[in-house]
């Protein structure tokens, strides 16, 4: 039994996508992801990168560098999932 | 300087309210007003979902945590700009392409139609209602402080003006309103950020001085195992990383508006670039406040106080703006929220089934201003149980729904009761954690073993989802095929 709100538009979704590889699991991503986001909760722990001799500074790499870490990531797992998706026909 | 100020406000709100009621034409439908035609653009989900994502509370409350716990809170306050990584990466595009194959206009819908049962969508709709009002409210009452602190408007007044400009715009166009006012919000906030940080640097002599000063003041702030255990911190970036996903609701939303595939993965750039530069901005301005005003105790007040005594009143009345802006884009989408929660999740499913659109769209509007209404006249004094509730509104609602959502898209396993469990448990376990910690330590921010209260829920509550789903029947091969394929 599938719910389903407004057939008229469901039938015609449902036809376009039914034999498609539609959606695929990006598991070694969101692995990464986790890892990434455990690795950070880590550095409190031991106090890195904040080493007396470079306190300051310290705190910029991590917080700058982890904006470039995102915005890097994002346009590359955009870039990655483009590519997939034209080579299979899809988009 | 008030009157200055009050112009450049006013004209701000009369804009937004001129933007809602303009979009507000293109509504003829249910699917117009939830989810504004499931026809929007990158530039609008992005930029919409990044406005409220960054609600007032972490406008201005945030950046004074921080200012006061140091660069040991940094990391946690940095992590906030993976919220879009993680919801659009695990939501995004699978959320918008199931709700597009089965006509969902609510996450309600969606699980309904995952767990084929419409209890989980009652139970659902249930704590949107009973957990978002406090939140909402508690930003009415954020956004009326502005008014009273900076135009000396008293508190009733700013409420009113602010609340029904809101709730009168948001009633009347529906997610379109919402989403175009979020997204020249979000430009706002932006163009306010990119002004006051080179002033704010610029005033305490650049990066290297600040750090410097700001050492002065505590040298345990410029240590990442400065103030808080490190427990509270570890857990801290583990719930505003993964959990957020729960407690972001509003934000997740507009996921449903999305046009198609190409413009959600567009969208996804546009809100981590701007969510980086957002929170990146914090990690200047926060130090850079208490620098700035050492004396100040009050968290909420540095940003204000940096808009009041660095920019000539013309340009501060934008950065006022770019508070409101805050304010109102969390407001206006929780507002939808609840009335979709009310309207079509609770009346049109249980109640009156068979009403024509036409009337569903009247219901939706009636509920969504009666709703408003309600949180305008609470927020006129509103109970100190209020002000409590709110600061665990988000955090329950990440431990009931950030795991359940995930296992909704990606793991075929999960079943109705594993789901019911798992959200109704992560809540519990949430909301008991709370309650330990006031009564071991007499206070709502002070948690057993330093653990955030909505980790430890969401956690048991996965735990709970995994087991009892291992434990019950699975849901039939033709939901999963239309989830998963």
């Amino acid at each position: 039994m599938v719910i389903k709100y407004g057939d008229k538009m469901t039938e015609s979704v449902s036809s376009k996508y039914s034999s498609s590889k539609y959606i695929k699991p990006p598991l070694l991503r969101f692995l990464l992801m986790i890892f990434f986001i455990f690795f950070l909760a880590i550095c409190p722990l031991i106090d890195w990168p904040m080493g007396p001799a470079h306190l300051s500074w310290g705190a910029h790499i991590l917080g700058w560098g982890l904006y470039v870490v995102f915005i890097v990531s994002s346009f590359y797992m955009v870039y990655i999932d483009n590519k997939r998706d034209k080579e299979a026909g899809e988009l | 300087m008030n009157l200055q100020y009050g112009i450049i406000m006013l004209s701000y709100l009369v804009l937004m309210l001129a933007i809602g009621l303009y979009v507000s034409k293109r509504v003829k439908g249910l699917k117009d007003y939830w989810i504004a035609g499931g026809s929007q653009g990158a530039e609008v989900v992005g930029l919409s979902y990044t406005s409220t994502h960054v609600s007032g509370s972490s406008f201005m409350g945030a950046i004074g945590v921080t200012s006061f716990l140091g660069y040991n809170f940094l990391p946690v306050m940095a992590i906030s700009a993976a919220a879009p990584w993680f919801s659009f990466q695990f939501l995004g595009e699978r959320l918008r392409k199931v709700a597009e194959r089965i006509g969902a206009l609510t996450l309600p819908d969606i699980f309904e139609a995952r767990y084929e049962t419409s209890k989980i969508k009652l139970l659902v709709a249930m704590i949107f209602i009973v957990g978002f009002i406090p939140y909402l409210v508690a930003q009415l009452k954020g956004g009326a402080t502005v008014f009273n602190v900076f135009l000396g408007v008293d508190y009733r007044y700013g409420l009113l003006i602010f609340g029904l400009i809101v709730v009168l715009y948001t009633v009347i166009g529906g997610m379109y309103a919402v989403m175009w006012t979020d997204l020249i919000q979000a430009i706002i906030m932006l163009v306010g950020f990119v002004i006051l940080i080179p002033v704010a640097l610029n005033f305490v002599g650049g990066f290297s001085s600040l750090n410097a000063q700001y050492g002065a003041i505590d040298p345990n702030l410029l240590k990442l195992t400065g103030v808080k255990p490190v427990m509270w911190i570890v857990t801290g970036i583990i719930f505003w990383s993964i959990f957020q996903m729960g407690g972001g609701i509003a934000p997740i939303v507009r996921f449903f508006a999305a046009k198609d595939t190409k413009t959600m993965r567009r969208a996804f750039i546009y809100a981590v670039c701007a969510c980086s530069f957002i929170y990146g901005a914090y990690i200047v301005l926060a130090p850079a406040g208490l620098v700035m005003f050492p004396d100040n105790t009050n968290a909420d007040m540095f940003i204000p106080l940096m808009i009041k005594e660095l920019l000539p009143p013309l340009v501060g009345g934008i950065l006022m703006g770019a508070l409101l802006a805050a304010m109102m884009s969390t407001i206006d989408s929780v507002l939808l929220i609840i009335g979709s929660a009310a309207s079509r999740d609770i009346f049109q499913k249980f109640i009156k089934p068979e009403a024509p659109e036409k009337t569903q769209l009247l219901v939706a509007r009636v509920f969504t201003f009666i709703i408003g209404v309600v949180a305008i006249i609470i927020a006129l004094n509103p109970p100190a149980v209020i002000l409590w509730l709110t600061t665990f509104t988000w955090s329950i609602n990440s431990a009931a729904f950030a795991i359940p959502l995930v296992a909704t898209f990606w793991w075929r396993r999960a079943t109705k009761m594993g789901a019911i469990l798992g959200i109704s448990t992560g809540a519990i376990v949430c909301f008991l954690w709370y309650f330990a910690g006031w009564t071991m330590y007499n206070a709502w921010n002070v948690w057993p073993l330093n653990i955030w209260p909505g980790v430890i829920g969401g956690a048991i509550g996965g735990l709970v989802l995994v087991v009892a789903s291992y434990l019950t029947k699975p849901v039939s091969k033709e939901t999963l095929d239309t989830f998963y394929t």
